[in-house]
């Protein structure tokens, strides 16, 4: 007897027999007291090391995130966990700092542990090396395109069009010198961000001036660097696109200890939707991407392989970014999100 | 006698019960299917719920504006809520579920598709109007994404696929024939309508602070216009929603070309009792006029409608069909701009020379006095 039969029995989910199992609190008295009602007519009692052992799984699922202490990150992880709790999985989080020599290692050695899956975001490995996981049996989901790659499950947001959609915004109101400070990694996300820049605008009908584009490290601190770099280089920009907010906060700190007024002299977009961001003055304009949903759906993605109910081909899943009008580039008359 | 076909599913009866809140789950569904209702749509299920907002409902007595975001139960809740209604058998052998989902791309609604084909659902509504939500764009609106959305979805799976649309747009054609072209099974008409049902003078509050759903009484002639249209534009089978009461309701839809209708916010408001009322009175009205099946009624009003620049212009006029010794009222009087009603001698009067037959006094009338009849010669 198996915690299938006591589900079928039961008539719901394993997942949900497992969590009155693992996490009851999880699951309403109603449902509980059912199962557990089934469990004691059907005689079961589950065998902890049996069950591992009959499934050949170990429970855990891996998390390769490039940054701890990067919020999107956090928001990935606590996506994934939510699904992988669910279905009674524990997650092993690593942190690759965009180094393909440590990614390796974690995913050898995850491999070699029988960890039941990975989630790989922001990945630095190449075709070869996910041909290789393949041969050795590891399911993986990928977070993030990679140009290089192709073919793979994954989950992600077109940072080019939401890039475009931001630049194509600051245009209709009316900013022509629009600059850019832009992070170097991840390089897939910053490459694609660069393109729709250019691509919004060619669009518009401006130039693309290099004197505009500021490399900066993906940081606050960076973000404060480059606006004093901008303001000491006195190149003459009338808006500034920062591919993320996190250095969007340190370039509007910058602008405003200098006296300069955002947006009236420079207007100011970020690039993530940090909570912060709604809560600075002027609240800042920028584009959410959907970073706990993208942790839910590569979470699902890897537990439809994992049970074995994943399609033949395999899946790709966009998720729509979406910019957040505030108070940054101007739009006095609106009230807090546009409508 | 009420059972129709439509996407090649037999409905019982024309009456479904739309997504909405009264659908959550499995106790939701049951409650729908038990009320004799002929299919039920359960409420909209994305990929990342949003927690239920208190207040989230207001209603003025005609129309209610809920600002709800889609059901709070996630997509694996969903599946294990569709594992218990398999167990339990479906109470009505006859009653189909229809699963209505919307997501942000493609491709994001092509898994949700996939993930409740394989539930065991009998359809699928793609909610592609929600007023609800930040931005100003509505899918539905934009014939490429709604041919994108619709496409992906149907390409995935192999259940019927509804796609529900707005009254909100005004290139209708355009929108139904990209849901055509995508190979859709079936168009849904009207979603809710975006509104703000009202402001507290006193102290600026909006009843609702963000921006809401309408939906009730007030939107219907919108979903019959809706109806009305794509039934001119598709030989798809139509859904018609918005503001369904009574089975007058059910057959004005199906009048206007309808397989079908959906019932909401009247079942939120009033409770379930009005499904079995409403079949009981659409059977006695069937029988009344002899008729064995909708389907000899179904589109017969379109005929009856006109282009505007079709009208002719009949010399009608207003006539009393029984003397009115009204004194308190003046309904007629006050809204006669034409200066033809007039009380004389405590008794009204109405002068054929100056009435140019608008109507108005005809349904303004408490006591239903007035009639339009040919200008006597």
């Amino acid at each position: 007897m198996n915690i299938k039969a006591v589900a079928d029995r039961a008539g719901v989910s394993v997942a949900t027999v497992s969590r009155v199992m693992n996490h009851p609190e999880l699951v309403t008295a109603e449902t509980r007291e059912h199962i557990l009602a089934v469990m004691k007519k059907m005689n079961y009692t589950p065998n902890w090391f049996a069950r591992n052992i009959q499934s050949s799984r170990t429970g855990m699922i891996g998390l390769l995130v490039h940054d701890f202490l990067d919020p999107s990150n956090m928001e990935i992880a606590k996506g994934v966990e939510s699904i992988a709790h669910q279905k009674g999985y524990h997650v092993m989080l690593c942190n690759t700092e965009f180094n393909p020599v440590k990614e390796k290692e974690y995913v050898e050695t995850l491999i070699e542990r029988k960890i039941d899956g990975l989630i790989l975001t922001a990945t630095t490995l190449k075709n070869s090396d996910l041909d290789r996981m393949k041969k050795q049996g590891a399911n993986y989901v990928l977070v993030g395109k990679n140009k290089t790659i192709n073919r793979q499950n994954i989950v992600y947001t077109d940072y080019k069009t939401a890039t475009e959609e931001a630049i194509r915004y600051l245009i209709t109101m009316g900013r022509s010198r629009i600059g850019l400070v832009i992070g170097e990694y991840p390089k897939p996300e910053t490459e694609e961000k660069l393109e729709g820049y250019k691509r919004a605008l060619k669009e518009g009908g401006i130039p693309f001036d290099e004197a505009l584009v500021y490399q900066a490290d993906n940081s606050i601190e960076g973000g404060f660097l480059a606006a004093s770099r901008i303001l000491d280089d006195k190149v003459p920009m009338d808006a500034i696109f920062a591919s993320t907010d996190q250095m969007a906060l340190g370039v509007m700190d910058k602008l405003k200890s200098a006296g300069v007024h955002i947006p009236e002299d420079i207007a100011l977009i970020g690039f993530d939707d940090l909570r912060i961001g709604a809560l600075v003055e002027p609240k800042l304009t920028t584009i959410s991407k959907p970073m706990y949903r993208m942790g839910l759906m590569a979470a699902r993605l890897l537990f439809d392989i994992i049970e074995g109910e994943g399609t033949e081909e395999t899946q790709e899943i966009a998720l729509q970014s979406k910019l957040k009008i505030r108070k940054s580039c101007g739009n006095k008359g609106r009230l807090k999100e546009i409508w | 006698m009420l059972s129709v076909e439509a996407m090649g599913l037999k409905l019982k009866n024309p009456v479904i019960v739309s997504a909405g809140p009264w659908t959550r789950g499995h106790k939701g569904i049951r409650a729908a299917l038990h009320s004799g209702a002929a299919a039920v749509v359960t409420e909209t299920i994305v990929a990342e719920p949003y927690p239920d907002l208190s207040p989230r409902y207001a209603y003025d007595g005609r129309g209610l504006q809920n600002i709800r975001m889609y059901s709070a139960l996630d997509m694996e809740e969903w599946i294990d809520e569709f594992k218990q209604i398999k167990k339990d058998g479906r109470d009505n052998g006859e009653g189909l579920i229809i699963a209505n989902i919307t997501a942000g791309t493609p491709s994001e609604l092509a898994y949700l598709a996939r993930k409740f084909e394989k539930a065991g659902v009998d359809a699928l509504e793609l909610g592609l109007a929600c007023p609800m939500g930040e931005g100003t764009e509505i899918v539905a609106a934009n014939p490429n994404k709604t041919y994108a959305f619709t496409k992906e979805v149907v390409s995935t799976v192999g259940i019927p696929v509804m796609v529900k649309l707005t009254q909100s747009m005004n290139n209708l054609p355009e929108v139904v024939a990209a849901v055509e072209k995508a190979g859709a099974s079936g168009i849904t008409a009207i979603n809710t309508m975006r509104c703000i049902l009202g402001i507290d003078v006193e102290t600026g509050e909006p009843i609702l602070p963000t921006y809401g759903g309408y939906s009730g009484s007030p939107i219907r002639p919108l979903g019959l216009a809706t109806v009305a249209g794509i039934a001119q534009s598709t030989e798809l089978p139509i859904f018609g929603i918005g503001g369904v009461e009574s089975y007058k309701n059910v057959l004005e839809y199906i009048m206007l070309g309808a397989s079908a209708a959906e019932v909401g916010t009247a079942v939120l408001i009033n409770g379930y009792g009005i499904i079995p009322e409403m079949l009981e009175n659409l059977e006695l009205w069937m029988k009344k006029h002899h008729i064995s099946s909708l389907e000899e009624v179904r589109g017969n009003s379109l005929e009856k409608l006109y282009s505007f620049e079709e009208l002719k212009v009949e010399p009608q006029r207003a006539y009393l069909t029984s003397e009115c010794l009204e004194t308190q009222c003046t309904k007629c009087l006050v809204c006669c701009l034409d200066e033809a009603i007039s009380s004389v001698g405590g008794k009204i009067a109405i002068d054929e020379d100056k009435c140019t037959g608008c109507g108005l006094c005809r349904d303004l009338c408490p006591q239903n006095k007035i009639t339009l009849k040919w200008k006597k010669l």
